[in-house]
């Protein structure tokens, strides 16, 4: 049976990355399936808002969506642990984790409870950490600093003393340009590159330490999913599959260029203090404990994860170069 | 009649109660610029308790809070105060009989059935954020999302009241006793009246700058 | 037929509109309607219905960047109710007296400025309105010119940065945003000075529809004009320098700065004394009121876009623009001319998500030759003519939004034909404007390649 489906993205189809590994999805599914399932890649808002891709897709009003578990901190606490955790791991052990693990049967039976099944789809390289009007030397630099932040990430700089904005859409540029805001975090440096905010801002942060590395996930109304025949179900984890070694590799390949063409336009580029690293990472250790003592979940899904991280120092020691 | 009147009170009394969110909304801007300002320079203040427990982040999401349920109570009032736009260029060429009809088809096919759809979804969309007790996604922001998400179908409750009392009042217009037509008759003829209630309010105001004060407009003295 | 629905709903739209019930619940029901029969003809299901709350919650209630509309609604309520509008107004005429046109002029200059501080269009057109409409009656304008010119200056806060439309489009197709913010300046300016010169014009060959000040009114010696213009100035530069400075100062955030306007405006009410409880509670309901008007119509339009969308309508826009399009100027003036056609139906950002991700990367693709300095400034002024464009559709009849807000503010006598009848040759002053940018793109990169 042919898969006339919609796919609501959460983010625009032209973003690098966040956005083409979405419409090279749609490309791919119907390739594979020889045209039999089509799920057409829609931009946000099309159907709905990027922040109701959750509630359509676990409705059933719309079949699927293209985003990242980060996104539902709000309505499931446990579910940003499989987007992007703050001090985590690198994708290589991301992935062992979450496919061999224990992360995947987790991830699943979280996710069906609200009637969606979703398949991870994509894994990008760490993002910056992001755009500062003045460098920040000293731990205090970031006391009364605002920026734009949220998520896991915003609660640990709270504990910093900084001051997180909201702020609307069309404000964060100006914002930034005049000094309403100080800082805000983006994205990765081929991204941020696009997205011109060396035009307002000029001192870059490294690395990324609230986003080491980024899952992306392909939802489905759970019905739906379970009505797909064995072999449709398996061409999208095959795509899926792709989709993680493409988004790997490409989002390696992409940086170092856009690095360099930051620093031509007049972009400082900063590495973290250790001792800036270090308050961040205790502030972060404070923010673990506080939602896991909210969330059954998230404490069960980090106690899972912190356990295989232990484990697998070891191996990360002894087998890499440091 | 009294029906419909009643309905039209209810709502009424609503949206203009509703209406004074403005103010709180205007404070809560200005207090978080402030604040913000003022951390430059005080870095310190990240510790008193307003930067603890309020936040930017949990100010600026009260202001989009307050903005909806300005908007969203204020839906039927606006209805009933005649405020919703028209193309009238066809409507002040017919009959108030045939107005009188058009009101009540669309009151009744298009705006009940329309609040319909949002209440009884938008009440289902606010009892999962119930459900899962849902917060901001930016974490530092909000807790409780349902009960903004619940004004949405309170908002087209109060609509719906609104459009069954518009309803109502056309319906006797055209098929009631004729002692109430007239009244009745009130929002189909709404233009003329409505002109000269805000001629009067002109005038009045106009009698109190020029009485109560003296003039302010020199350009006007002579 | 299911290929007709689409279209057909416009047609529905247009019929029920003319019933003159309001806009707003036609947009709602016309969207209903269709699901419904979309739903007899099996292509669409009910149960879609269920993301119509998703979209009004996530589109318009949790959309930050609109608390600037009720915010601006209060301003522009408070400052006509306490007189500060009128009397600016009337002095900017005292000193303009000698050309023609003169509060006209001022109005439009007002809205430029006014441009700064918000990329709204229902924000600044129903402050625009209410500021600066009955004054231009009180002093006999012609309707349809005073209606034009407001509608007209007040959208033009959608070129001049900031513009969350600008905003939107850069996120939409990944450009940056100072790049477009930049180059929508001089766009915006140009459609400002063609206002003004058609103004001058219109106002020297028919004083009749701009009368200048009577000779006799007015302060008679110089010093009383000094005082007068201090005392009329001072109060609303002062509103404008915080507004403003409040932005430019790092302090607010465009959105935010409206809220400091607003409650600027009610200090200087109640420092001119006239801030009563009365008036305060009018100005209270009088804004709750328009902004539940123009929610209103954020709220039925969306129903009418997500039915439109579920139907395909969007394909067909795609298909239509395709087939009618030959090489890259037949693509490019026939999109121009979709986009102005869809205009009358939705709002700008309904639009920009069905034509820009579909149609940018073929525009980029396609080869204007010389024409375009640099192949990475094809998109970017792709994008200026569409913001241009949808600038145009707020106001082309019938259906202009910005129309409509206006309809909705102005004084009662006020009918939408006359307004309809304003803004016709303002209409074709964006038209020029949107031709010249097509043929001499500098008008749109100059300023981008020179600052960037
Ligand atoms: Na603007
Ligand atoms: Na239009």
């Amino acid at each position: 049976q042919t898969v006339n489906w919609n796919m609501q993205s959460t983010y625009p189809g032209s973003l690098t990355q966040l956005g083409t590994l979405g419409k090279r999805i749609e490309e791919q599914l119907r390739e594979v399936s020889g045209g039999e399932i089509n799920v057409v890649f829609q931009e946000p808002g099309a159907i709905v808002p990027a922040l109701e891709v959750f509630d359509a897709v676990a409705s059933g009003a719309v079949e699927a969506g293209w985003s990242t578990p980060g996104y539902w901190a709000g309505k499931v606490p446990s579910l940003p642990l499989f987007g992007a955790v703050p001090f985590g791991p690198r994708a290589g052990e991301y992935m062992a984790w979450y496919y061999f693990g224990g992360g995947k049967e987790m991830f699943e039976e979280i996710y069906n409870r609200f009637g969606i099944h979703s398949v991870i789809c994509g894994v990008i390289a760490p993002e910056a950490s992001g755009w500062f009007r003045q460098p920040i030397e000293l731990v205090e630099d970031l006391r009364g600093l605002k920026m734009r932040f949220f998520g896991l990430g915003a609660k640990v700089m709270e504990k910093m003393g900084v001051s997180t904005q909201l702020l609307a859409g069309g404000d964060i540029f100006p914002a930034l340009e005049l000094g309403t805001i100080d800082a805000t975090e983006f994205s990765m440096p081929a991204i941020d590159l696009n997205l011109g905010f060396y035009q307002v801002a000029k001192h870059y942060y490294l690395p990324g330490w609230h986003q080491q590395s980024t899952m992306f996930d392909l939802m489905f109304n759970k019905a739906l999913w379970d009505g797909l025949t064995d072999t449709q179900r398996a061409q999208i984890e095959a795509v899926c599959g792709d989709s993680v070694r493409h988004g790997i590799a490409e989002g390696e390949y992409l940086q170092f260029a856009a690095l360099a063409e930051l620093e031509e336009k007049g972009v400082t580029i900063h590495s973290w203090s250790p001792e800036i690293l270090e308050a961040l990472e205790a502030a972060w250790v404070e923010v673990v404990q506080e939602e896991s003592a909210n969330d059954e979940d998230f404490a069960r899904v980090w106690e899972s994860l912190s356990t295989f991280r232990e484990n697998y120092k070891r191996w990360g020691e002894l087998g890499y170069l440091q | 009649m009294k029906l419909s009147d009643l309905l039209a009170g209810i709502v009424t009394w609503i949206g203009r109660i509703a209406a004074w969110l403005a103010v709180p909304l205007m404070l809560i801007i200005v207090v978080d610029i402030t604040m913000r300002k003022l951390v430059e320079f005080y870095p310190d203040l990240v510790d008193t308790f307003m930067f603890r427990e309020i936040g930017s982040t949990k100010l600026q999401e009260m202001e989009w809070h307050l903005h909806a349920v300005l908007f969203l109570l204020c839906l039927g009032y606006a209805y009933i105060k005649n405020a919703h736009v028209r193309v009238e260029v066809v409507r002040e060429r017919i009959r108030p009989r045939l107005r009188a009809w058009f009101e009540l088809f669309g009151a009744i096919v298009f705006v009940v059935p329309y609040c319909y759809v949002v209440v009884t979804y938008g009440f289902d969309f606010a009892e999962r954020a119930f459900m899962l007790n849902e917060r901001s996604s930016a974490l530092t922001g909000l807790p409780m999302r349902w009960i903004i998400k619940g004004m949405l179908p309170v908002g087209f409750v109060i609509l719906g009241i609104a459009a069954l009392s518009v309803a109502l009042r056309n319906f006797i217009y055209l098929f009631g006793p004729p002692e109430l037509r007239q009244e009745a008759g009130t929002f189909v003829e709404h233009s003329d009246i409505e002109e000269l209630v805000h001629e009067a309010e002109e005038e009045l105001e106009e009698y109190e700058r020029q009485h109560g004060r003296q003039p302010t407009r020199q350009s006007q003295g002579s | 037929m299911i290929e007709a629905l689409p279209l057909l709903m416009f047609a529905a739209l247009a019929l029920f509109i003319f019933t003159g019930f309001p806009v707003a619940f036609v947009l709602a029901g016309v969207g209903l309607l269709f699901g419904f029969i979309g739903w007899t003809l099996d292509v669409f299901t009910f149960a879609r219905f269920t993301l119509i709350p998703l979209r009004i919650y996530g589109g318009t209630m949790e959309n930050l960047v609109l608390v600037a509309i009720p915010m601006f609604i209060f301003m522009g309520t408070m400052l006509e109710k306490s007189g500060v509008a009128e009397d600016l107004l009337n002095t900017l005429q005292v000193l303009t007296r000698r050309l023609p046109g003169g509060l006209a002029l001022s109005v439009t200059l007002m809205g430029t400025i006014l441009a700064a501080t918000t990329g709204i269009i229902g924000a600044s057109v129903v402050l625009m309105t209410l500021m600066a409409l009955p004054v231009m009656m009180q002093r006999n304008y012609h309707v349809p010119l005073a209606a034009g010119t407001i509608a007209a200056s007040g959208t033009l806060g959608i070129l001049i940065p900031p513009s969350i439309m600008l905003v939107i489009m850069a996120d939409l197709l990944s450009i940056p945003v100072g790049t477009l913010f930049i180059g929508a300046v001089l766009p915006g300016l140009m459609l400002a000075s063609f206002y003004m010169v058609y103004i001058l014009g219109i106002a020297a060959v028919r004083p009749d529809i701009a009368p200048p000040l009577p000779a006799d009114v007015g302060p008679e010696s110089p010093a009383e004009l000094a005082i007068m213009v201090l005392r009329t100035f001072l109060p609303p530069i002062a509103l404008i320098v915080l507004v403003l400075g409040s932005i430019f100062g790092g302090l607010a955030t465009p959105t935010e700065a409206a809220g400091v306007g607003a409650l600027g405006a009610t200090l200087l009410a109640w420092f001119n004394g006239r801030l009563t409880f009365r008036t305060f509670r009018d100005v209270v309901e009088r804004s709750a009121l328009t902004g539940a008007m123009l929610f209103g119509i954020f709220v039925g339009a969306t129903c009418f876009s997500f039915v439109f969308k579920m139907l395909q309508g969007d394909t067909v826009i795609v298909q239509i623009v395709q087939g009618s399009g030959v090489g890259a100027w037949g693509v490019l003036i026939a999109l121009m001319a979709v986009v102005f056609i869809l205009g009358f139906f939705f709002d700008w950002f309904e639009i920009t998500l069905i034509v820009l991700p579909v149609f940018a990367p073929i525009i980029q693709l396609l080869d204007f030759g010389e024409h375009i300095p640099l192949s990475t400034l094809v998109v970017p002024w792709f994008a200026i003519l569409m913001a241009v464009n949808l600038q145009t559709s707020f106001l082309t009849p019938p259906f202009g939004f910005a129309l409509f807000y206006m309809k909705g503010v102005a004084p009662a006598g006020v009918r939408i034909q006359q307004i309809y009848q304003g803004i016709i040759p303002f209409v074709i002053l964006q038209v020029i404007g949107l031709g010249l940018i097509m043929a001499f793109p500098e008008i749109a990169l100059y300023l981008p390649q020179l600052l960037l």
